[in-house]
């Protein structure tokens, strides 16, 4: 269970953080910034830039994707927007159109 | 995780989290973290220990047990624990608040339209008194009941009309050397010399 679950149907129209692991299933009319793990689930809307220790991508995002460590781009993902992270993976359909710079300084 | 079970999951912010910005929407929320904006949603709130909303609250139904700076409406009821503390008006139609809470703001268990559409009407009994003042006085004494809400049609019971105040006539004034015996007097001219003087 993440710490910050945002369930479907629930809007947030703003910014959310967190130090813990966030779960998004619901919009995000902002950014998303986590210290951990930032699952974004299939039906989930974020608007703005997504930043985490660890982004899974399975839903929307107009936005740039950031991550220390990995980035995820699931099937069903619709990424709009740059990703920036040491590594990456993008799945048998997801779709995406940005950048890719995996060099990131430690 | 499955799209169904995740519709009916409830939300959850934990204890690190921060949102800037309103929530809204359907389902259950509770709150660990902070919210600094409003909360409007057709769901249960639970607002955690530790919690805090700098906003007002709108929803199905309202448990705070922690910090709340804004005014909490709820079309079902609204409990305060005894942890919580609020400022900020509260208005539902039960409401409930544990020894301890800390409480600052207005109470409301009754639609404030339908209240103030009850206090605006005239009422007959109140015209029927002769003095004007009487009847001011027969309405300050009148204050609403505050627990359980008013009965739809509730009218104030007429009150006899006050027996007109008494004549009483102005007390004589004191003279000034009817002084009461009993309080001792220190003053020098009263003995001729103070206590302790050499004679």
């Amino acid at each position: 269970m993440a710490d910050t679950t945002i369930a479907a149907g629930l809007i947030i129209d703003g910014n959310l953080q967190s130090d813990g692991s966030v779960r998004i299933d619901g919009t995000v009319a902002g950014r998303v910034d986590g210290k951990g793990l930032v699952e974004l689930g299939p039906g989930s809307t974020v608007s703005a830039d997504v930043t985490g220790q660890r982004v899974s991508v399975a839903g929307a995002i107009a936005g740039n994707v950031e991550a220390t460590e990995r980035v995820d781009l699931l099937a069903g993902a619709k990424l709009t927007g740059n990703v920036r992270a040491p590594r990456l993976t993008i799945a048998d359909g997801a779709s995406f159109r940005g950048k890719v710079d995996m060099e990131v300084e430690p | 995780m499955s799209d169904e079970r995740t519709a009916r999951m409830p939300s959850l912010l934990g204890p690190t989290a921060l949102v800037l910005g309103n929530v809204t929407g359907r389902g259950d929320l509770e709150i660990r973290g902070r919210i600094q904006g409003n909360v409007v949603i057709d769901g249960r709130v639970l607002l955690a220990r530790g919690g805090v909303v700098l906003g007002n609250i709108e929803a199905l139904q309202i448990t705070v047990h922690g910090q709340v700076r804004g005014d909490l409406s709820s079309s079902d009821n609204i409990t305060i624990g005894a942890q919580g503390e609020i400022e900020g008006n509260l208005q539902a139609p039960r409401v409930g608040i544990e020894a301890g809470a800390l409480v600052l703001g207005q109470l409301r268990t009754v639609d404030p339209h339908r209240r103030s559409q009850e206090i605006a009407a005239p009422n007959p009994a109140l015209e029927k008194s002769p003095n004007g003042s009487h009847s001011r006085r027969k309405r300050r004494r009148h204050k609403p009941h505050t627990e359980g809400g008013v009965q739809p049609g509730f009218a104030e019971p007429e009150l006899e009309a006050r027996p007109a105040p008494l004549e009483v006539a102005p007390a004589p004034k004191a003279q000034h050397a009817d002084r009461p015996p009993s309080i001792p007097t220190f003053v020098k001219g009263a003995h001729g010399h103070r206590r302790g003087d050499a004679t």
